[in-house]
């Protein structure tokens, strides 16, 4: 049963995919700047100084003079078969590129989520048990301040204070140099506006059920405080905090790509990063791909979880 | 005999924009081993509010019980700590609720359920709890009950669920079980299955009800005594017969008239007859006047009734009532 599901779910997110993959295709040809030019190693603005039979030529050899819809549909075809093609620039395999830099983000977000669902969690629930009183007052301030916070100008905070000031943490780079204490303050910078997000959403969706007619059973019943809280409270809170973390993933992916750079973690927002500077459209449709491939199994996850959860969704 | 339960001057506020409002103000009331007491009053009367009061259910703030004991074998649950409270609720006094719909938890399994009381209270294996569990949906002849321990509340009719609610409420063998409103939200026919279904378990059991109604049909179905509130008060209390025979508060008379009668309608050739209902409506407990608070509605009022409110007194043996009037009313 839940297999079927599961095929189901992953054939409607294709078409998605299929989207995100034409519009990473067309972003990258539309931008202002000629790939080719890129490739040759030559600075943008030095186009008058390009020999135009050279430029044609390497045109040809990368087959960026065929018509748009032939390369559209020759890429697509090849990234389908795990093939995003050979970097204009740097030569080398984009899939090996992006498949390098994977790990590095994978673990990033996983740090950032496990961070995020956890004190968010947390703050949210003792501000809908303590409501009105100091403890709560002090948990929605962080909040409010978690989620106007940019999360690039956070990252930029910690580092001055945490690395600079107060040396405690490595400046930058990545994993293989420092260990994982190298991930404590990209986390932290990431995690902090999804914290804030999850916090009031579990408040408010904690408030809604605690004031419900089967909480007041479950006290009937001689339950303890924290087990009519946890057990009755939260399992039906849960729900619209769950789709939060689900959205929360898409805007995670763009902090990712800012801290990543900040802290000069090789990631995949890196990458991406390192691909607009470069002009590098190849590199950049492959990393975007990915990621938006990665967002579409996100959401797959979401939709499953509450099945798992909520005995009425279940098929 | 000796009361199992005894509210004894139970008062119960709660802070409102408006000012403190009086929802239980003075209310005395006990129920004897094996009893059902009926508490009959309009919507608003402060009958939920007590009995909620007994468990200490009321959400705090914005209520508060600020006087009274509620007796319960020698203790005065008004006062004793959080965690004995506990002890008692769901094992010696249970209470089951008027909207079967909402108030068992969607996410659990009726099994489940049911056994929490039974883990909690008696200490039992999680695999125990499920056999009593089972034993309790047989008991509330819900079919099929082994198959039900893992289904899920959206599956089942509110009735069903009702049932549910009462095996989960007698699990532990209480001594008292509180009813409030069981039947108000079910169709007519299965609010008779449930009245039979807890009298039949009441009398297996030997548990004390107390069934708190604005229906006297369901009163003069089940109660062996009755309790009339009015505006956060008792205005009236005697057994079921005298009750019904010799009324004698005018709010308990005019709630009597409002029930509609097959006799009369007969008596009319089948002529539909027009229901009397009580002018006005209960009066805000924010804006309660001197004197007696039926004042406005009551046909009987005098000066006297405007100035001063009239104090409960026992007009016969085990009937007593709080009206300024002398006479029994027909």
């Amino acid at each position: 049963m839940l297999t079927t599901v599961i095929l189901r779910r992953l054939l409607f997110s294709f078409p998605t995919i299929l989207g995100v993959a034409t519009l990473a295709f067309l972003l990258g040809h539309m931008s202002p700047g000629d790939p080719a030019i890129a490739a040759m190693g030559l600075d943008l603005d030095g186009e008058s100084m390009i020999d135009p039979d050279e430029l044609a030529r390497v045109r040809e050899e990368l087959g960026l003079n065929k018509p748009l819809i032939v390369q559209y549909l020759q890429w697509i075809g090849n990234a389908l078969q795990g093939d995003f093609g050979t970097s204009y620039v740097s030569s080398t395999e984009v899939s090996e590129m992006v498949f390098e830099a994977l790990p590095t983000t994978m673990l990033l977000l996983v740090l950032t989520m496990s961070t995020a669902i956890i004190s968010g969690m947390a703050l949210g629930i003792v501000s809908a048990v303590f409501r009105g009183r100091s403890m709560d007052y002090v948990a929605r301030m962080i909040a409010i301040i978690g989620v106007s916070t940019p999360t690039f100008w956070f990252a930029l905070v910690l580092m001055l204070t945490f690395a600079f000031a107060i040396p405690i943490f490595p400046m930058n780079g990545p994993v293989s140099e420092h260990g994982l204490i190298a991930m404590a303050l990209p986390t932290l910078a990431i995690a902090l506006h999804p914290a804030a997000l999850i916090a009031r959403m579990t408040r408010s969706s904690m408030l809604e059920v605690l004031s419900q007619d089967m909480i007041r059973t479950a006290a009937a019943k001689g339950l303890g405080k924290w087990r009519v809280f946890m057990v009755h409270g939260l399992r039906n809170a849960i729900n619209p905090v769950i789709t939060v973390i689900g959205f929360q993933f898409a805007n995670l992916m763009g902090g990712a790509v800012a801290v990543e750079f900040i802290f000069s973690l090789p990631g995949l927002g890196s990458l991406l990063i390192e691909g607009i500077y470069e002009k590098d459209i190849l590199l950049i449709q492959g990393a975007v791909l990915v990621i938006g491939v990665a967002f579409a199994l996100s959401n797959l996850i979401v939709d499953l979880l509450y099945m798992v959860i909520d005995p009425r969704i279940r098929v | 005999m000796k009361p199992v339960l005894e509210l004894k001057n139970l008062q119960t506020q709660f802070e409102t924009r408006s000012g403190i409002v009086r929802a239980v103000d003075g209310v005395s009331y006990h129920v004897n081993h094996g009893e059902t007491l009926g508490v009959v009053g309009e919507s608003g009367c402060g009958k939920s509010v007590t009995s909620l009061s007994v468990l200490r259910l009321i959400p705090n703030p914005p209520g508060k019980i600020v006087g009274g004991s509620v007796m319960f074998e020698g203790e005065d649950l008004t006062q004793v700590p959080d965690h004995l409270i506990r002890n008692i609720r769901g094992k010696e006094i249970s209470m089951i609720f008027q909207e079967p719909m909402t108030s068992l938890n969607p996410m659990m399994t009726v099994g489940n359920q049911i056994s929490e009381p039974l883990i909690r209270h008696l200490g039992l294996s999680k695999k125990d709890a499920l056999d009593r569990a089972r034993e309790m949906l047989d008991l509330v002849q819900i079919p099929d009950s082994k198959s039900w321990l893992s289904g899920y509340p959206h599956q089942m009719s509110g009735g069903m669920r009702q049932r549910v609610m009462i095996a989960m409420a007698l699990a532990c063998d209480p001594k008292v079980l509180i009813a409030d409103e069981p039947t108000t939200a079910l169709d007519v026919t299965i609010q008779g299955q449930i009245l039979i279904l807890i009298k039949e378990l009441q009398e297996k059991l030997g548990t004390a009800v107390i069934m708190i109604t604005h229906d006297l049909g369901v009163v003069a179905e089940v109660a062996d005594r009755v309790v009339v509130m009015y505006a956060g008060r008792k205005v009236e209390e005697a057994d079921i017969h005298t009750l019904f025979e010799r009324p004698r508060h005018p709010y308990t008379v005019r709630l009597m008239t409002a029930i509609p009668r097959l006799d009369r309608i007969a008596a009319a050739n089948g002529a539909p007859e027009r229901l009397t209902e009580i002018p006005g409506t209960v009066p805000l407990l924010s804006e309660l006047r001197s004197g007696c608070a039926f004042f406005d509605r009551c046909a009987f009022a005098s000066e006297q009734c405007g100035k001063e409110a009239p104090v409960l007194e026992e007009k016969s043996r085990g009937h007593w009532a709080a009206c300024w009037n002398e006479a029994p009313f027909q």
